[in-house]
């Protein structure tokens, strides 16, 4: 299967049309209870197990807001520089489907919590910055399955009253790749936020995209088709690049777009259009007469701020500034939150943050890719502890062993060899910095080598590293190398 | 024996407290008033007997020992079809739930039992609640006690014909746009809808969210008294619940009525009101006026626009909460083998009545795109100027009396043929529940034919104790409360 | 039906004598704001008394006519 062309190629082929991408995610929200009722939200229950009278819709039910929902959507809106509306309401949006158990979803319509805002991301090395329209809160719908026989279809209510967070960008994208990262950015907020875990394939993190062309420079916007049902990063790309290509050899050809709703098919790599009754569709909003409106005091933002986890931007930025790493270590270190999370762990083990930054992003990270460990959605499993392997950075900060020699220690740590400092006492492998050993090395090894000395002092300076070499090999690798290096350059100067 | 029809919740507690009489024998009393007065047809589901029995004989215990759970302990009550009763069928007088049991107790439900209460029935009524009639049920229509080729008013028929026939000392309804009062005054009962978000709307079948309020029938003001205190408080589980405590309603009724300051809305004598109506309303005042209360006459300029805008917003509202009847999860279903949206076609089709129907179409157009504006944006605005009518004129009065409506109880079948003249009966209820405020109807005179007549006496948001006080001042000084119906044969 | 409709609606439509250019709609008829509900499950429903009423079922599904989409 070919890979989504490289938005530089695409561009070429586009002749001169540019494509506008607008994309809206829903996120599930990772609370303990449903949106309106005290059921778990929780995925995984046995079909409609986690269900109750308000989220099956029967007679006489009522919705109860729960407060962490409004929490979360604050700290989304914070943390993509939204305005947090003072008052926001409740929305009916009037539809029949059978996972639909009131015949109406309770949304936000005219005003939504959050407006504004926006995302600052690096495409391919290049800065850009998507805007976001609006990000408000409202309630899944539950699950509708095809049964085997064909003829009837069965629904699972866990899903419904499940809270979303839906959140939708402008058209501010250009290419398949802008999207790609745009997603992949806000996925990273969410994840980072702790409000959703930002699975694609499993459904808790779903995106549509509205798609249209224009030629270039044109203000007006082309009819944009929406494309639905991408469950990867990469079928998003692949679709949106689909989509263009779509769009623009339909309008050379002197072709029209219909605005339509069209979904992904993975399998045959191309969207198609859905023969559906939604398109014309009137919702009939009005606000909800059973919910008040979501009051948001100034006081409510505050301790939502307080409460918020670092974001990766403020991060990076503090790796920098506080921990003085270079910008492309603060970088590959917050690329993720849980390896932000390791790596400020082993720096609270040892504050030696440019050592730990080395250790984390060579030995740990190899590791952790080469046993794939970075697929799952948290790292929980490390190759070797944080504290740990804080501990071994001590030890070589305080001379206790040398560079080289903790190498050894980190594979005996990774194989499950326990801690570093057990490990040294067990092997003997404490360095020698005693001078006394060291000189006897030495006087040792210049005996047994009296033409090499003579060579040296007739000017060959690199045999200096054959010597330390020797003097290493004869300690076994325990001496102290820059001692080493000091004592038998003295040496072999004639000063010792 | 002990004939129910000449017992107060409050003289039969005392009672039962007393040990003069038992939970079991009340209980039994009303099973049979209400097998005896079956072509009243005012309920659509009796309670099972053992059942019942049951629940009285748990009462009875508790009062033997001396710790009664309140002053409803053992006393039979009778609950509106719209309220959901755990175990007991609840069919919002509809078809399409003509066999839905729920699972769950209304909130108000809930409250009556902790309180010893025994559930004795789920009453007839208007079709969810959509009539001023109880004609549109789909158990047949249920009939007025004092003459039963009249209707007992709607959509609580059944409710206020169970306490008027002696079938239960006290009943729930509940009050969309008069749906308690204007049953109270047909039947020649005390009703009473207390503000908006005073009683918890859990469990109760919606009609039109931003109007439902569930509220007490009963003999005489200290029962409604009683039955209000039961039921009203906050509820975690209604958002539109009012977080405020609730006062001893009982406590505040023998204030009297001296110094309480009265409005008479100009509006609501209108021409082509019955003569008979209007002469007892105003005897009712010049009673007040007896009392030590002053009275002054005031304008409520946009009642003449009330009927229109209820009719927007209750019908908005109720196409959207009626979706949820869809034969997916409860309720009957008519599929033969249909494609899906057959299936929703016939099942709503088949199961909703007439009424219900011409509603839910009138609450769709008002809210499709494009009528949106016109209709429910536009009656929301009229609503806020009702309101505004009613809070300028508490600026200076207590409490509003007024007739409950244009006439005493009309023929089955009178005003069928003409929806809308049917909804012109609610013109006097109507604007209450658009404000949101407290309203009580309570008998104050008979007409020719020996029809009760009402006198409504509305409050301020919050106002129920002066209501009450006002309305026992009244019946204190009257006899029409002592009024009972012929016995059914 | 229509009929009865279209009488209701002109009805209705004595709404326009008014002028509301200046008015709110009232959004909610109440004054004071409820407080919201902690996160915490309170889950303790039987899956079969809520499926009890089900007009059919499918083991623990709800069971409907296929949706064609």
């Amino acid at each position: 299967m070919a890979s989504p062309p490289a938005a530089g190629r695409r561009v070429s082929a586009m002749g001169d049309f540019e494509a506008v991408i607008g994309l809206e995610v829903h996120a599930e929200m990772l609370t303990q209870s449903k949106i309106f009722c005290g059921c778990s939200a929780a995925f995984g229950a046995p079909p409609n197990h986690h269900t109750c009278p308000v989220c099956l819709g029967m007679p006489g039910v009522l919705p109860a807001l729960n407060r962490r929902v409004v929490e979360f959507a604050i700290r989304a809106g914070l943390a993509t520089h939204c305005t947090i509306a003072p008052t926001s309401r409740w929305a009916r949006k009037n539809y029949f489907y059978p996972d639909l158990a009131k015949g109406y979803q309770i949304s936000q319509y005219e005003l939504p919590i959050c407006l504004g805002g926006w995302i600052d991301l690096v495409v391919e090395g290049a800065a850009k910055r998507v805007r976001l329209t609006r990000i408000h809160m409202e309630e899944d719908t539950g699950k509708n399955i095809h049964d085997a026989h064909g003829s009837e279809s069965l629904v699972d209510f866990n899903r419904s009253g499940v809270p979303l967070l839906e959140i939708v960008s402008e058209p501010d994208m250009s290419t398949p790749a802008e999207a790609g990262a745009y997603l992949r950015a806000l996925r990273a907020i969410v994840v980072y936020l702790g409000i959703c875990d930002g699975n694609m394939e499993e459904g808790s993190f779903r995106c549509d995209a509205n798609v249209s062309v224009r030629k270039r420079g044109a203000t007006k916007l082309g009819v944009k088709a929406e494309v639905k049902n991408m469950n990867s990063f990469r079928a998003v790309e692949k679709a949106i690049a689909y989509e263009i290509d779509r769009h623009v050899r339909t309008l050379e050809d002197g072709g029209t777009i219909l605005q339509e709703t069209r979904l992904w098919d993975a399998d045959r790599e191309e969207t198609r259009s859905m023969r559906s009754k939604e398109s014309a569709h009137d919702y009939r909003y009005f606000p909800d007469p059973d919910l008040p409106p979501v009051v948001v005091s100034e006081a409510l933002i505050e301790e939502v701020r307080r409460g918020m986890p670092e974001l990766p931007d403020a991060r990076r930025a503090r790796f920098v500034a506080a921990l003085k790493l270079p910008e492309y270590d603060a970088e590959v270190l917050t690329s993720r939150r849980d390896l932000a999370d390791y790596f400020e762990a082993v720096v609270a083990a040892h504050p030696n943050a440019k050592a730990a930054s080395n250790w984390v992003m060579g030995d740990v990270l190899r590791l952790v890719k080469e046993r794939k460990l970075d697929e799952a959605l948290v790292i929980t499993e490390w190759p070797v502890s944080a504290a740990h392997l804080g501990e071994l950075i001590a030890l070589i900060d305080a001379g206790t062993i040398s560079g080289k020699i903790a190498k050894t220690v980190f594979e005996e740590m990774v194989a499950g060899g326990g801690a570093p400092g057990a490990i040294v006492e067990a092997r003997g492998l404490v360095q020698v910095s005693d001078e006394g050993p060291i000189l006897a090395a030495i006087d040792q090894v210049l005996a047994a080598h009296p033409d090499k000395v003579a060579d040296f002092r007739a000017g060959k300076d690199k045999l200096l590293g054959f010597f330390v070499g020797q003097v290493m090999k004869a300690t076994e690798g325990k001496a102290n190398p820059p001692l080493v290096n000091r004592l038998l350059a003295a040496k072999l100067r004639g000063e010792g | 024996m002990t004939t129910l029809p000449g017992l107060t919740i409050a003289e039969a507690g005392a009672q039962l407290r007393r040990g003069d009489l038992s939970a079991t024998e009340l209980a039994r009393a009303a099973l049979q008033r209400i097998a005896a007065g079956r072509e009243l047809n005012a309920f659509i589901t009796v309670a099972d007997e053992a059942e019942v029995l049951r629940t009285a004989e748990a009462a009875d215990r508790r009062l033997r020992a001396g710790t009664p759970a309140g002053p409803l302990d053992g006393i039979p009550l009778a609950i509106k079809d719209v309220i959901a009763t755990a175990g007991l069928r609840t069919t919002a007088a509809s078809r399409i739930l003509e066999r839905f049991v729920p699972s769950y107790d209304a909130t108000v439900t809930a409250r009556l039992r902790a309180g010893g209460a025994v559930i004795v029935g789920k009453t007839n009524c208007d079709e969810f609640a959509m009539g001023s009639s109880n004609e549109n049920s789909a158990y047949g229509a249920a009939r007025n006690p004092w003459d039963t080729s009249r209707v007992p008013g709607g959509s609580s028929g059944g409710s206020a014909v169970a306490v008027a026939a002696g079938m239960a000392l006290g009943s729930l309804g509940t009050d969309t746009g008069g749906s308690i009062r204007l049953p109270a005054s047909y039947c020649g009962v005390v009703g009473m809808k207390p503000t908006y978000g005073r009683v918890s709307r859990f469990g109760v079948i919606a009609y039109a969210s931003s109007l439902d309020q569930v509220g007490p029938f009963a003999h005489d003001v200290t029962d409604c008294a009683l039955l209000l205190g039961a039921i009203a408080g906050h509820d975690p589980r209604d958002s539109t619940s009012a977080d405020l405590p609730v006062p001893d309603y009982a406590a505040a009724l023998e204030g009297g009525a001296k110094g309480l300051r009265i409005a008479i809305p100009r509006e609501y004598f209108v021409e082509g009101m019955q003569p008979e109506v209007e002469r007892a309303v105003r005897g009712a005042v010049r009673t007040f006026e007896g009392l030590g209360a002053t009275t002054a006459p005031v304008s409520l300029p946009h009642t003449e626009y009330a009927v229109s805008t209820y009719y927007v917003i209750a019908t908005a509202e109720a196409s959207s909460n009626l979706a949820r009847y869809d034969g997916v999860r409860y309720g009957a279903r008519v599929d033969d083998d249909a494609s899906l949206l057959e299936m929703y076609r016939r099942t709503r089709a088949a199961g909703f009545g007439p009424e219900v129907k011409r509603r839910i179409m009138l609450g769709t157009y008002a809210l499709s795109s494009g009528y949106y504006d016109a209709y429910y944006l536009k009656a929301q605005k009229v609503r806020t100027l009702i309101r505004r009518d009613f809070t300028e004129v508490f600026e200076s009065a207590d409490v509003i009396v007024t007739p409950t409506a244009p006439t005493t109880a009309f023929r089955l079948g009178e005003k069928t043929a003409d929806p809308l003249q049917m909804y012109l009966s609610d013109i006097f209820t109507i604007s209450i529940n658009l404000a949101g405020l407290p309203g009580l109807v309570l008998p104050c005179g008979f007409d020719e034919t020996g029809q009760p007549i009402g006198l409504q006496i509305v409050g301020p948001p919050f106002g129920e104790e002066k209501v009450l006080r006002a309305a026992r001042a009244f019946e204190a000084a009257t006899e029409w409360h002592r009024r009972r119906p012929p016995v059914a044969a | 039906m229509t009929t009865t409709l279209d009488a209701i609606l002109t009805y209705i439509d004595k709404l326009n004598e008014l002028d509301t250019s200046a008015v709110e709609p009232t959004a909610q008829v109440l004054d004071r704001l409820p407080s919201w509900r902690d996160d915490v499950v309170t889950n303790g429903e039987d899956t079969d008394a809520l499926l009890a009423n089900a007009p059919a079922r499918d083991g623990d599904f709800f069971r409907v006519p296929k949706i064609i989409e």
